[in-house]
């Protein structure tokens, strides 16, 4: 309602900027928004909600994303890359075991951060990830018709602190403020309990193309505790295409020799036919795979469902104990679940449902899409934040203990896994030797008594203690975990009241500048992105138009001799086409663009003549297709054009 | 960590009872955490006792559902999630107020962290709670130590042999750890909240003793527990039943 302008309370809010969930999915990601209370993903112009998390970075250094990148994984497996979400937050010995699958390469002279690559140039995977987050930026704001700069994004529950770090810088690259990062069984359960007045504990079974998790939740009136959770990052879907396509690659090997199964490109063929395998086999209860190979041959085989869930039964048995864990830290058992949620695409493997079935004694829910629960969810606390959503909070836990080093590399736990944040711990600690003025404080995540199993996450020291004996300094850490799950440490002596403190910034070997870099190179690289394809949009209007100029010149003589044009404007014409000729190879889409205008200025003239004869020849008795294809006139299609705007 | 606005000037009688709001100065009344004059969120204070930060007694005996809707309702009010575009002085309140809260219901819900917490506020953080075995006990749990042992060191047909009574051991310690967790929940609760102020120091001095008694023997009886669900979990005939609850 224009022209109203009062200062109504809260009307700002409307103005707020909008903020989407994100699902950045090992096989799929997927954006969604607040449409009043109701959550709903966001489609691409072609009407796909579904993202493929595949980056082709093409020879010319031009990048693909999504579906046209996935139509690369077989003819260019190695510049292709898929599932890079495994990659996330690691360093190259923490990706050692999995090296050997992936077709694209890694670099060997960066172990820090697994650095992908591709043509000499070297890729993060944040970067690469930023290309997925920036399409998805990009697909909702055509959607919504305005700049979409905050996010919310789904994790799974069991990354640690790097990953997480390095989804944020995802975000950042691809120009987005991550206000939050949400375990992707949360936001299922956030989803499933939106319109849910039922009070009670669900547990979210997520399985998804690489990662397990395993969520439990309190539900009441609105407020979503997590009570519990566990997982396995390193366990999903993926894993049982690779235990198929092993079966198969071994025997290719054993018909047609070793050699044919180390060309890459045949491991990516039977990696993908695995994978159809395993989506057939959830309906039908035979498939057949076939693998074309080199030289013609073409390998062949039926499956049955018996003997695929022969293959990835201890896979789906791994999930299992993760449940029994999360179940034992929130002290329930399984009659106490009320109700069982199923989320990512390897639950629909029909032995997975009946394993969850089992164990938690009641059938899953389903009746939400699986591929899209996350995002909804995510949209959800979208909205939380953004004061949409005013009925609902979120109250997440820390997945992974803190601690710190103590004496002889021992941990002392500070808080416990599964501690609703935000939330604080302190303890006092004392010096070990005589006169010692300093104090290291080493921050350490996770669940092993010793240091040294642990993850290092900050290291730091307390300084100027005054030189008294052993025991008697009285050391204070207090923990501050906030709600985004960033932890402040502080370490004060009391009796002189000395301080040092740090926040536990997450590292994973990527520095705060080389994040900042990356930031601006994607600024430059958005940009070179627009202007390439604002290019190629300019050369393919200018091949259509020549083509029609070409079929109009060649009429052109009729008219001079009508009179209708004369000579000098035919010559302007043809000059004018010849400027759109040169333009168009030069590649500037600027210049092209300059050509065409006056390419369709000289030519309007004659453009006219030509259509008013067609339709006076349509009128005496010619068919009207053969009156259509002289309408194809350069003017035809401007005034359709412009009749468009 | 202590918020700067507490030392602002003001008397010393109200001290006792109000703080100045931080945003509008009017006197708000410690614990509250909110201003009645301008409605801003205000400072629970990092060393709130918990029974009050929740708007409790300090009573050991407690409503679980209870305690959790007053938990839910304070979230309701604090949660930074709902002060993210808010200023940043009430974002830090937020987090703050919010974190307490969690400590606090996170601590107070169970019977045993309550009641040492409960130990603990009456006898400074320092007080020493030795974890030992139940004295009448003592030779029970020795003779389970070097079953233990000696099923550690068996080959896996002695294992066999000596699961049964080791399976027995753990279902006896089970028993007695229960038993521990009623005496403090139904006998030493009710006990100490029957203490009115005008209780002689003796007789607090003593359920305290008692407390601290019932927490030791509790965590050395859920390491034996542990251990045999431990050594049972890898022996051969291994079950597929969960053993790391309590």
């Amino acid at each position: 309602m224009p022209g109203i302008d009062l200062p109504i309370a809260g009307a700002h809010r409307h103005r707020r900027p909008r903020v989407v969930g994100i699902d950045l999915g090992t096989t799929n990601s997927l954006v969604a928004y607040m449409d009043g209370d109701t959550p709903r993903v966001i489609p691409d112009e072609q009407g796909r909600t579904l993202l493929p998390s595949v980056v082709c970075i093409q020879r010319d250094g031009g990048v693909v994303v999504g579906e046209e990148a996935r139509r690369h994984l077989a003819e260019n497996p190695e510049r292709t890359i898929y599932s890079v979400k495994r990659l996330m937050g690691r360093g190259l010995a923490d990706v050692e075991p999995e090296r050997c699958l992936l077709p694209y390469r890694l670099s060997d002279q960066h172990t820090d951060v697994v650095r992908i690559e591709i043509d000499g140039r070297l890729y993060t995977p944040p970067e690469i990830s930023a290309y997925i987050l920036r399409e998805l930026k990009r697909r909702a704001e055509v959607f919504l018709g305005e700049p979409v700069s905050q996010a919310v994004i789904t994790v799974p529950a069991y990354f640690n602190d790097s990953q997480r770090q390095a989804t944020r810088d995802a975000g950042r690259i691809a120009g987005l403020d991550v206000l939050r990062i949400v375990n992707e069984p949360t936001a299922a359960c956030l989803a499933y309990g939106l319109h849910r007045a039922r009070a009670g504990y669900v547990a979210v079974y997520d399985l998804g193309g690489g990662t397990f998790d395993i969520s439990l939740l309190k539900l009441q009136e609105g407020i979503f505790e997590v009570v519990a959770t566990s997982g396995d990052t390193h366990l999903g879907g993926d894993d049982m295409d690779r235990a198929l396509a092993a079966v198969i690659l071994a025997e290719i090997a054993q018909h047609h020799g070793d050699a044919v199964i180390r060309s890459p490109e045949v491991r990516e063929t039977v990696r993908l036919a695995a994978e159809r395998t395993k989506i057939a086999l959830s309906e039908a209860e035979v498939a057949e795979i076939s693998v074309p190979l080199p030289g013609g041959a073409v390998y062949r085989r039926e499956v049955t469902r018996a003997e695929f869930e022969a293959l990835i039964a201890p896979l789906v048995e791994r999930t299992l104990a993760p449940c029994r864990q999360a179940l034992a830290d929130a002290g329930l058992t399984t009659a106490e679940i009320g109700e069982v949620v199923l989320v990512g695409g390897a639950t629909r493997v029909p032995l997975v449902r009946r394993r969850v079935e089992e164990l938690f004694g009641k059938r899953p829910h389903s009746e939400l899409n699986p591929d899209e629960v996350v995002a909804l969810g995510a949209a959800v606390q979208a909205g939380i934040l953004s004061g949409e959503v005013r009925e609902m909070l979120l109250l997440d836990v820390n997945p992974l203990s803190l601690g710190i080093e103590t004496m002889g590399g021992a941990v002392e736990k500070l808080i416990p896994r599964n501690t609703t944040i935000p939330t604080s711990a302190r303890q006092r600690f004392t010096t070990a030797v005589d006169g010692q003025t300093a104090v290291d404080i080493h921050v350490v995540q996770g669940e092993r008594e010793l240091a040294q199993d642990c993850r290092s996450l900050a290291r730091f020291q307390l300084r100027g203690l005054p030189p008294l004996p052993a025991g008697v300094p009285i050391v204070e850490v207090t923990f501050l975990i906030d709600e985004n799950g960033i932890l402040t440490v502080t370490a004060r002596e009391l009796r002189t009241d000395t301080e040092a403190r740090i926040e536990v910034k997450p590292s994973y070997g990527l520095t705060e500048e080389e994040v900042e870099r990356m930031i601006l190179e994607s600024f430059e690289h958005a940009e070179e992105d627009v202007r390439r394809r604002q290019l190629v949009e300019a050369q393919t209007e200018a091949d259509q138009v020549l083509l029609h100029a070409g079929r109009v010149l060649a009429l052109a003589p009729e008219f001079v001799r009508s009179g209708e044009v004369t000579e000098a404007e035919v010559e302007a014409i043809a000059a004018a086409a010849d400027r759109v000729r040169a333009a168009r190879d030069a590649g500037d889409a600027d210049t092209i663009r300059q050509a065409l205008a006056d390419l369709e200025t000289a030519g309007r003239r004659l453009s006219e003549a030509v259509v008013n004869r067609a339709v006076r020849t349509a009128i005496a008795g010619k068919t009207l297709a053969e009156a259509a294809t002289e309408l194809e006139s350069p003017a035809g299609e401007e005034s359709a054009r412009r009749g468009d705007r | 960590m202590q918020n700067a606005m507490d030392q602002r000037t003001i008397t010393a009688t109200d001290l006792e009872t109000t703080h100045p709001c931080w945003a509008c100065a009017a006197p708000v009344a410690n614990g509250t955490g909110q201003c009645d004059a301008c409605g801003k969120i205000q400072p629970l204070g990092a060393d709130t006792d918990y029974f009050a930060a929740l708007g409790l007694p300090r009573r050991l005996t407690l409503d679980g559902d209870d305690l959790e809707r007053r938990w839910h309702e304070r979230a309701r009010r604090f949660h930074p999630d709902l002060y993210r575009t808010g200023e940043p002085r009430e974002r830090i309140v937020a987090l703050e107020n919010t974190a307490l809260l969690n400590r606090a219901y996170r601590t107070l819900r169970e019977p045993f962290s309550r009641a040492e917490y409960l130990v603990r506020s009456e006898e400074g953080a320092g007080a020493e709670i030795p974890s030992n075995p139940p004295q009448e006990l003592f030779e029970t749990i020795l003779a389970i130590q070097e079953r233990l042992m000696e099923y550690r060191l068996a080959d896996p047909d002695e294992r066999a042999a000596l699961r049964p009574e080791l399976e027995r051991d753990a279902a006896a310690m089970q028993r007695e750890y229960d038993a521990v967790a009623d005496r403090l929940t139904a006998e030493i609760f009710p006990a100490w909240d029957a203490l009115g102020d005008a209780a002689e120091p003796e007789a607090r001095r003593r359920l305290l003793a008692a407390m601290k008694e019932a927490i030791g023997h509790r965590a050395y009886l859920r390491r034996v527990i542990q251990s045999l669900h431990d050594a049972l979990a890898t022996g051969p005939g291994a079950s597929e039943t969960n053993h790391a609850g309590n």
